[in-house]
């Protein structure tokens, strides 16, 4: 067999593995994303069955001009980012924590995972039980047990606080997958970089910041892409905990998107915020793979 | 590392594959072909051929599917058992109910799914906020256009109740749950200030919070559930509006903000007791109605302008420490209130199924609202809405049912019930609930009032604000 043939044919294999790939994320994925793009050009009102001109940008510029959009896109951004930035101290922190073998470690990378495995909305109930400013646990815990305050705090109801209240369960519902992504990681960097680091006088924190972190980037891109499309499309948190107040001081473009989609019956206007969250996701997304290029580095894909 | 035995090579990959596929497709096609081929089964032989060849032939059985949100549902589901009971002794008809509960943070999202995506749906549970949206998108039907005797019922239903189930003047349903905000106040409070009467005036139930407050007996005596969103919000706020004999709309539909209306004055009474007296407690812009009924249960609230049911909840003596302290009084002023619906509306689909659709679904609607003979003695009974009354408290919108003994013995435990029923009968239905833009607006407002709470807005802007939203979307709704 000459060697352009068996190219080919490896080819030939590789598309054929990854078709059934292909088909179903196009139709549960791709197919879905085109409809919702289609749609926001179309008026699409469910009061108005059968009917769904054609309107170019009309929804767009609703969304753009709409009472809640500034608030939106303001709390959607600093939840964002808030959420990106603490899942990943966090999980970096805890990761290199149970990194290390000591007695229960085992059990600790399990027990860390329950809040994954928790629905979300199912956690955001447990979440408002704990912040309930007249019995909530969390109340309770800093007027009597550390008597950080002298008298039960709104947590949801104080517009200063709002925000970092949703945001908390997004990150501890977040972290336990994040730590995982990263002790997968540190499984992979091989250990004689380590020793010869050792060798040559480098101190863990040379070794870390020299070693790890490089030898991380891949799984680091992955979670900065993951976690940004997770704080974008938050729903849960908002929806149960505040219902985007106090005033407007958690209202989300996910919120928004699920508000114009279901509240108000206007499909249309519900895929243009949509599509609003895609191309924000996607320019986070392309900041990502410039600030962190990963061709020379990485454990995983190099 | 894998030795050769054990890889499995490109070829034998696509080999098994590709009969993995075949196998696949060779069986499906010979199902089909199994089922286009076989003859239809034949009528057994023996002599029970002869019986059911002198029979009229049975007819099928009629699948409803009623789609709710979980309140209780083994009553629902005690009601559908009867009525299948009841239609077969009646009728000669199995009729079978499905019955799909969702909660109902989650009810409305799914209506949406069920109609878009055309899951079947005969019965189900609307709310006055959304009628109007689901009339206009055709899910709903008007239920007086293929039952014409549900109109028998209009006499027994209270008027704002008949009014709020009313669109384009027909009857879209059966009451399920129908309520109205009332003003709770707690007596043993009043007592220990030494305040004799409940408070005639809302500037005068300012002056007693502030008494309450100096007294040490609460520091933030009023409470509202106005999480944006909250079910209750509007009703709860608008009654206020009412209660001063005012109207929040005019009959063009604009929104009354001026001076002297309704809506600004509630607002600046809003704001002076949030933040001029502190008697408004700003944490009610966090709450839904079950904590507002926990903050009442344990004593911490003295008000409460809530739907009547929670009272309920306040005065039981097993859970609550205030039991039998929460007393009704009128609305403060002209004594107004809203009063509001819940009902059981057939869909659209259930129309298109047929006319034994219809009955069948027109059968379940008159069980869970209306009235059935349930024991056969000929006469019929609101047994479905009597049972959540006398249950779970939950009031009804029928007006015979005021005057039963049962429920009578049954809320005088937690309620007067001469109290409530004067209140009912000044209860208003809130005809904005019917504009096409009604939901579009209620985020916009909640959050304008929730602002107006926290002193982020004066009162000025924040009528301006919402006036400005009522006004575009009237606008865009055309």
């Amino acid at each position: 067999m000459s060697e352009s043939s068996g190219t080919r044919s490896d080819n030939r294999f590789g598309l054929l593995s990854i078709l059934p790939t292909v088909g179903f994320l196009t139709v549960l994925s791709t197919a879905p994303l085109l409809y919702a793009f289609a749609l926001s050009f179309q008026k699409y009102k469910l009061t108005s069955p059968g009917q769904h001109p054609f309107i170019f940008l009309d929804n767009y510029a609703k969304v753009v001009d709409s009472y809640h959009f500034a608030a939106a896109i303001t709390n959607t951004l600093v939840f964002t980012v808030g959420a990106v930035i603490f899942v990943f101290l966090v999980s970096l922190i805890f990761s290199l924590a149970l990194n290390e073998r000591f007695r229960g470690s085992g059990w600790l990378r399990v027990l860390i995972l329950i809040p994954w495995a928790i629905p979300e909305m199912a956690s955001a109930l447990v979440w408002r039980w704990i912040y309930d400013s007249h019995f909530g646990v969390l109340n309770a815990l800093l007027v009597y047990v550390i008597p950080v305050f002298q008298s039960y705090q709104s947590w949801l109801g104080n517009p200063a606080y709002a925000m970092p209240a949703i945001l908390v369960p997004q990150i501890w519902k977040e972290v336990p997958l994040c730590v995982l992504l990263f002790l997968t990681g540190y499984s992979t960097i091989p250990q004689s970089l380590y020793e010869a680091a050792k060798i040559d006088g480098a101190n863990p924190f040379a070794r870390f910041r020299r070693i790890t972190i490089p030898m991380l980037k891949p799984i680091i891109q992955i979670i900065l892409v993951y976690e940004t499309i997770m704080g974008i499309a938050s729903l849960a948190y908002v929806y149960i905990l505040t219902g985007g107040g106090p005033g407007d001081a958690t209202t989300t473009l996910s919120w928004y998107t699920y508000m114009a989609s279901f509240s108000f019956a206007d499909f249309g206007q519900g895929a243009a915020v949509a599509v609003i969250m895609s191309v924000i996701s996607l320019v986070f997304i392309a900041l990502y793979f410039r600030l962190i290029p990963t061709r020379k580095f990485g454990a995983v894909g190099v | 590392m894998l030795t050769e035995q054990k890889k499995i090579s490109r070829r034998k990959y696509l080999k098994y594959a590709g009969a993995a596929v075949g196998v696949a497709v060779v069986a499906a096609a010979g199902y089909g072909i199994y089922q286009t081929t076989q003859p239809p089964p034949t009528p057994p032989t023996t002599s029970t051929t002869t019986f059911q060849t002198t029979q009229p032939p049975a007819k099928p059985p009629i699948v409803v599917d009623l789609t709710l949100w979980a309140y209780d549902v083994p009553l629902v589901r005690n009601s559908a058992d009867v009525i299948q009971r009841v239609y077969k002794r009646d009728k000669g008809v199995d009729l079978q109910v499905n019955i799909a509960d969702i909660p109902y943070d989650a009810y409305k999202a799914s209506i949406v799914s069920r109609m878009q995506a055309n899951t079947k749906t005969d019965v189900l549970y609307v709310e006055d906020n959304w009628m109007s949206i689901w009339d206009k998108a055709g899910w709903i039907v008007p239920i007086e256009d293929y039952k014409p005797e549900i109109s028998d019922y209009i006499p027994d239903l209270v008027p704002a109740v008949r009014e709020a189930m009313t669109l384009h003047g027909k009857l879209y349903g059966l009451p399920y749950y129908c309520d109205n905000i009332i003003f709770m106040y707690n007596k043993a409070h009043y007592d220990q200030t030494g305040i004799d009467e409940a408070p005639k005036t809302w500037d005068e139930l300012t002056q007693h919070a502030v008494k309450l407050k100096q007294k040490g007996i609460s520091d933030r005596p009023l409470g509202f559930a106005w999480k944006r969103g909250e079910w209750t919000f509007e009703d709860v706020l608008f009654s206020i509006v009412y209660s001063r004999g005012k109207k929040p709309i005019d009959e063009q539909g604009n929104l009354l903000v001026d001076a002297g209306s309704g809506l600004r004055d509630t607002f600046q009474w809003i704001a002076d007791a949030a933040l001029k007296y502190k008697v408004l407690d700003p944490k009610s812009v966090e709450m839904i109605l079950e904590n507002v009924q926990d903050t009442c249960k344990a004593g911490q609230y003295s008000y409460s302008i809530a739907p009547s049911y929670i009272i309920a909840a306040i005065n039981d003596a097993k859970t609550s420490k205030v039991a039998g302290q929460m007393k009704i009084a009128m609305m403060p002023e002209k004594g107004a209130t809203v009063g509001f619906m819940r009902m059981d509306s057939m869909s659209m689909m259930a129309v298109k199924a047929g006319k034994d659709q219809i009955d069948g679904a027109y059968a379940l609607i008159e069980m869970l609202g209306g009235k059935v003979d349930v024991n056969g003695t000929g006469t019929k009974e609101y047994y479905t809405a009597k049972q959540w009354a006398i249950k779970d408290g939950l009031p009804f919108g029928i007006q015979p049912l005021f005057k039963d003994p049962e429920i009578i013995n049954a809320w005088s435990k937690w309620v007067d019930v001469d109290a409530l029923g004067q209140q009912a009968s000044k209860s208003v239905f809130f005809e904005a609930k019917k504009y096409l833009w009604w939901e579009d607006w209620r985020p916009a407002f909640e959050t304008e009032v929730q602002k107006l709470i926290a002193g982020q807005v004066s009162v000025d802007s924040a009528l301006k604000n919402v006036q400005d939203e009522w006004n575009k979307l009237k606008a865009q709704a055309g």
